[in-house]
C-alpha cells in the first residue's frame, strides 16, 4: 500500500477498511513508520487534492475524522504504564484547527513511556497556562500548521517563562518547516521538524538524565 | 477601488478583478463580510492563496473552486467561487457560501470532537488521582508495628502482588535498620492471596532480612496461602506459627 493509496480509502469515508489497511501494514512496519511514511504523506495529499480543486473542504474533513480514527485504535496506551518518563503536554495555537499532528506525537510520546496530556487544537493562551499550572509538565509541545499562526509563538514562550518549574517548549508541526524560528530558539525553545527529531530529542533527554544519575 | 453601483447590493459578495487578481470593484456584503484587502488573495487564508493564483485564471474553465475566507476577525468561512473572464482582462467573481446545512454538521462534528477530548482529559486527571491513591493503599499494605525494643510485627494486606512487594519492601528493611529490630513477625490473617510474583518479592525480603541476622516469624497462614508458601527457599531460617498470640507467647521467654 502507498500513501496515496491510502489517501483515497480516507477519502472513501471507510473507516473499518483503512483500520484493516493499517493493522496489515502494522505487521511488518512500526508505528513510526506509519506516522511518517504513511500518514502525513496520506495527508499531505488529501490536502495537495483540494488545492487542485479535486476534492471539497467535506471531503478533506471525511478523510480528516477516518485518519483520526485510525491513529486512535492503533495507539498503545498500556504502554504509558511501565515506566514514567515524564509529563508532557501538548496542544495547538489558539486559531489553529490541525489536531492530527497533537495525536501522532501523542502516541511517540507514549511509546516511550511518558504520560501525554492532549489539549487539542485552538487551545487559548489563558486555558494552556491554567492547565500548565495544574499538570506541572516537563515538556510543552505547540503544533502549528499554518504559518499564520506563527507570531503567536512568542506570546506562549512569554507565557511559558512565568512557570515554575519551567518546561521544555517544543515547537512543531508544517508551518515550521516553512519559516525560520531561530527567535524562539534563542529563547530556549525546540523547533522539530519531524516525528522522527522529536523521537531523537526523546531519546537525547533520555540519555542525558541518565547520566545525570550516574553515580560517577 | 470604486463601488459598481450596478452590483453594490447584490445578496452576495461579488468582485471585479484584473489580471493581477487586484480588486477594482466589489459589492457592499464583499467589503463587510471579509477582511480589507486591494488584492483578492489579501482577502484568503494562507492555504488558499496559491489556489486562487493558479485557478482565476483566463486559460482555466470556469468551475468553481472552493477558497477559505477570512472574517474580519480572521475567522475562516469557507466558499464556493464562481469567476468568469471577459476578455481576459477582467473577471467577474463571485462567492456563494456554503450550504448552511454543511456548515452547521461540521461546527457540530468539530464541538463533538473537542467534548470527546476534554472527557478524555478529564478521565486523564482522574486516573492520574487513582494512581496516586493505590500507591497511598500499597505504602499502607504492610504497616511495622514497633512491639519492643527487638521485635516488629508487619501485618500483611490485602491481594500481595509484585507492585505492591516492590512498594513496601524498601520501607520493611530500613524500618527493621532503623529500629534495630531483631525479630520480624508477618502476620498473613489479613492477607488476602499472593500471586507468583508477589511471592517472589516475598522471598527476596525474607532473605534480606535473613542476612541482616532478623529471626522471622510468620504466622496467620491460611490454606490458601499454605498452597503457595511451600514455594518459598527452602533454606530460610522462617518459623511458622498458628497464631500471633503463639508466637508472642513464645517470645516472651
Amino acid at each position: 500500500m502507498t500513501s496515496d493509496e491510502l489517501a483515497d480509502i480516507f477519502l472513501s469515508g471507510d473507516d473499518y477498511y483503512a483500520l484493516r489497511k493499517v493493522q496489515y501494514y502494522l505487521k511488518t512496519h512500526t508505528k513510526k513508520e506509519l506516522h511518517q511514511k504513511m500518514l502525513t504523506p496520506a495527508m499531505y495529499r488529501i490536502g495537495q487534492l483540494w488545492q487542485e480543486n479535486v476534492i471539497s473542504v467535506a471531503d478533506e474533513h471525511l478523510a480528516t475524522a477516518i485518519c483520526d480514527f485510525v491513529i486512535s485504535a492503533t495507539d498503545n496506551r498500556s504502554q504509558a504504564e511501565k515506566e514514567i518518563a515524564g509529563k508532557a503536554m501538548i496542544m495547538g495555537f489558539e486559531g489553529e484547527d490541525h489536531y492530527l499532528g497533537l495525536k501522532m506525537v501523542a502516541c511517540v510520546f507514549r511509546e516511550h513511556g511518558w504520560t501525554v496530556h492532549d489539549l487539542g487544537p485552538n487551545l487559548p493562551i489563558e486555558h494552556a497556562l491554567e492547565a500548565a499550572k495544574q499538570l506541572k509538565p516537563d515538556v510543552i509541545g505547540l503544533s502549528a500548521a499554518l504559518v499564520g499562526r506563527l507570531p503567536l509563538v512568542k506570546l506562549y514562550m512569554d507565557a511559558v517563562q512565568l512557570l515554575n518549574p519551567k518546561p521544555t517548549v517544543l515547537i512543531g508541526g508544517r508551518a515550521v518547516t516553512l519559516v525560520d524560528l531561530s527567535d524562539a530558539k534563542a529563547e530556549g525553545a525546540v523547533v522539530l521538524e519531524s516525528l522522527e527529531t522529536l523521537e531523537d530529542w526523546i531519546q537525547s533527554r533520555k540519555e542525558s538524565n541518565n547520566e545525570a544519575r550516574a553515580p560517577y | 477601488m470604486k463601488h459598481a453601483p450596478h452590483i453594490e447590493d447584490w445578496p452576495l459578495p461579488i468582485f471585479q478583478l484584473d489580471r493581477k487578481l487586484t480588486i477594482l470593484a466589489s459589492s457592499k456584503l464583499a467589503r463587510t463580510l471579509f477582511k480589507e484587502a486591494s488584492v483578492f488573495t489579501g482577502l484568503l487564508e494562507e492555504g488558499s492563496r496559491e489556489k486562487a493564483l493558479k485557478f482565476l485564471d483566463p486559460a482555466r474553465s470556469n468551475e468553481p473552486i472552493e477558497l477559505t475566507f477570512l472574517s474580519p476577525l480572521d475567522e475562516p468561512m469557507v466558499m464556493d467561487v464562481h469567476c468568469k473572464w471577459e476578455s481576459g482582462e477582467s473577471a467577474n467573481v463571485i462567492a456563494v457560501p456554503k450550504d448552511r446545512h454543511f456548515t452547521r454538521v461540521s461546527a457540530q462534528l468539530t464541538h463533538l470532537r473537542t467534548r470527546l477530548n476534554d472527557t478524555n482529559y478529564d478521565l486523564l486527571l482522574e486516573k492520574e488521582r487513582t494512581d496516586k491513591l493505590l500507591q497511598n493503599v500499597r505504602e499502607l499494605s504492610a504497616p511495622c508495628i514497633k512491639l519492643d525494643q527487638q521485635r516488629l510485627l508487619i501485618p500483611l494486606f490485602g491481594a500481595i502482588d509484585q507492585q505492591k512487594m516492590i512498594t513496601v519492601l524498601p520501607r520493611i528493611l530500613e524500618n527493621v535498620y532503623r529500629q534495630d529490630s531483631q525479630s520480624v513477625i508477618f502476620d498473613l490473617t489479613a492477607m488476602n492471596d499472593i500471586d507468583p510474583d508477589g511471592l517472589v518479592q516475598f522471598n527476596a525480603l525474607l532473605e534480606s532480612l535473613s542476612i541482616m541476622g532478623v529471626t522471622i516469624s510468620i504466622t496467620g497462614v491460611h490454606p490458601r496461602h499454605a498452597k503457595r508458601l511451600h514455594e518459598l527457599n527452602k533454606g530460610l531460617q522462617a518459623t511458622f506459627a498458628v497464631s500471633l498470640q503463639n508466637v508472642l507467647a513464645d517470645h516472651q521467654i
